[in-house]
């Protein structure tokens, strides 16, 4: 009886251990991996609305994020520059209210670890 | 040998959990701490470019209104050299000619009125503060309740009531001068000499110095913009320190005291660029303008044919750019970050001003 209890059989405990933690670490990553798209996907966004609105699209390139860019009449963008002028035609300068945004959406591809999560940002130049 | 091993893995995971647990706050709080600094560094920019657009405005209206004045002075020239002053026909023995006093007068009445409208325009109110405004309340449209300042320094700046003034009315949006324009006509030196009306020596004009339009003191790029952008962690999220009697909550669960420690900063510098308001007092002492005397500093303009050249330096096409990003330099005193200025124009602004 002695014998057949110190002899139990334990070896697997061990495995046991291991795929758990395994299981847990594997979890832990999988977060952190996701906590780490969702802080790109963040940044990528807010940089992106940002340049979308001191300089148009111009500059932005590929489909990470699309940038929706909005302009008034009173803020004319010179695309040959990639900046804003102020309203001037034949020495008439008027001093008016301004407006001018930009809107970027990050989506995560579909091959992301956790389905898909989208952020949108704004990003406003605004003077009243 | 038959000593317990049971509960052995669960202290093992019941560790490995606390750690990797810990380790996830650790990474969501760099998370929170990434995306905070860019959304306040965002805040600061936009902010500054803003108030540097604002000030673009301001600049290319100042440019057309001196591109008013300086049409003025132009007229008043041409229609001297044009008509009868400048090319008598008779010969009255007056000191000054009658008709081109009364041709300068009105010149000078007529450039003075423009030239209010310069001084209001380029006034403090309409300038400088219009423009903190717009910054102030892009930053606020970017970050709900985030706290800047603007920065000034002692002079010509964009926010400059130092130094220079117009006219004097202060402050300005930048250090400008107003030039005076020297008025010359015909004074006929061949009058005969008699009724008491000999000019002796004979002087073949007389000169009336009329103030018109602007120029720059110097030709330093002096217009800019400083913003700063700050602000506490927004929410709650894993700071163990948050309170709610008042103080917000510090990154990494700090002390959390709601002061400058807790605080994420950011700096941004924009400017107005690529515009001419006019000629510069420097430029215009060099004296010589595509061969013509530019006038200024005692020089008179002696020609209209002085205006065609100097006509191409009122350029109303300021625009905003930013002017740098830089670092808080945490040695500087607070709310001072003159070394930030000093690295990114080489001046020493000692004590700015803030807003």
């Amino acid at each position: 009886m002695r014998t057949l209890l110190a002899t139990r059989r334990r070896s697997g405990q061990a495995a046991v251990e291991t795929m758990l933690l395994a299981f847990l670490v594997m979890l832990i990553l999988m977060s952190l991996v996701h906590l780490f798209t969702v802080t790109w996907a963040s940044e990528n966004a807010h940089i992106r609305a940002r340049e979308g609105v001191m300089h148009g699209t111009g500059y932005l390139v590929g489909d990470r994020a699309d940038v929706a860019y909005t302009t008034v009449i009173s803020a004319p963008f010179d695309s040959m520059t990639g900046n804003y002028t102020a309203l001037c035609q034949d020495y008439v300068c008027p001093i008016t209210p301004y407006r001018f945004s930009a809107i970027a959406t990050d989506t995560t591809p579909s091959h992301d670890l956790f389905g898909s999560q989208s952020i949108t940002v704004q990003a406003v130049i605004a003077g009243n | 040998m038959l000593r317990k091993r049971s509960g052995q893995s669960a202290i093992l995971i019941a560790l490995s959990l606390f750690s990797m647990v810990i380790f996830v706050a650790f990474v969501t709080n760099i998370g929170i701490l990434v995306n905070d600094k860019i959304r306040v560094q965002s805040a600061a920019d936009l902010g500054a470019y803003s108030a540097a657009y604002r000030e673009a405005q301001v600049m290319n209206r100042l440019a057309a209104i001196n591109h008013d004045i300086f049409k003025e002075a132009e007229l008043c020239r041409q229609l001297l050299e044009g008509g009868e002053p400048w090319k008598p026909t008779t010969c009255d023995c007056l000191p000054m000619h009658p008709l081109a006093e009364e041709i300068i007068a009105g010149c000078a009445v007529a450039m003075e009125a423009i030239a209010s409208e310069f001084q209001a325009v380029a006034s403090y109110g309409a300038s400088v503060s219009n423009a903190i405004n717009a910054g102030r309340f892009t930053m606020e449209e970017n970050i709900e309740g985030v706290s800047s300042e603007f920065f000034e320094g002692y002079s010509a700046s964009a926010t400059s009531p130092g130094a220079y003034t117009v006219d004097g009315v202060v402050p300005a949006i930048a250090d400008f001068s107003r030039l005076i324009t020297n008025y010359n006509y015909w004074v006929s030196p061949f009058c005969p000499c008699f009724g008491g009306c000999c000019y002796n020596p004979p002087v073949p004009s007389q000169v009336i110095p009329v103030p018109s339009y602007y120029v720059k003191s110097d030709r330093n790029p002096d217009v800019w913009v400083m913003a700063e952008a700050s602000g506490t962690m927004e929410g709650t999220y894993l700071d163990i320190a948050y309170s709610q009697s008042g103080n917000d909550g510090g990154y990494f669960g700090s002390s959390s005291d709601g002061g400058e420690s807790d605080r994420m900063v950011a700096l941004s510098v924009a400017k107005p660029f690529d515009g001419s308001v006019g000629p510069t007092v420097v430029f215009m002492a060099d004296g010589f303008i595509g061969g013509v005397a530019a006038g200024n500093l005692g020089l008179p303009v002696e020609r209209s044919s002085a205006f065609l050249p100097l006509e191409n330096y009122i350029q109303p096409t300021y625009r905003a750019r930013l002017a740098g990003v830089h670092e808080w330099d945490g040695s500087a005193s607070l709310h001072t970050p003159s070394s930030t200025i000093t690295q990114a124009y080489g001046i020493d602004y000692a004590n700015l001003i803030s807003h």
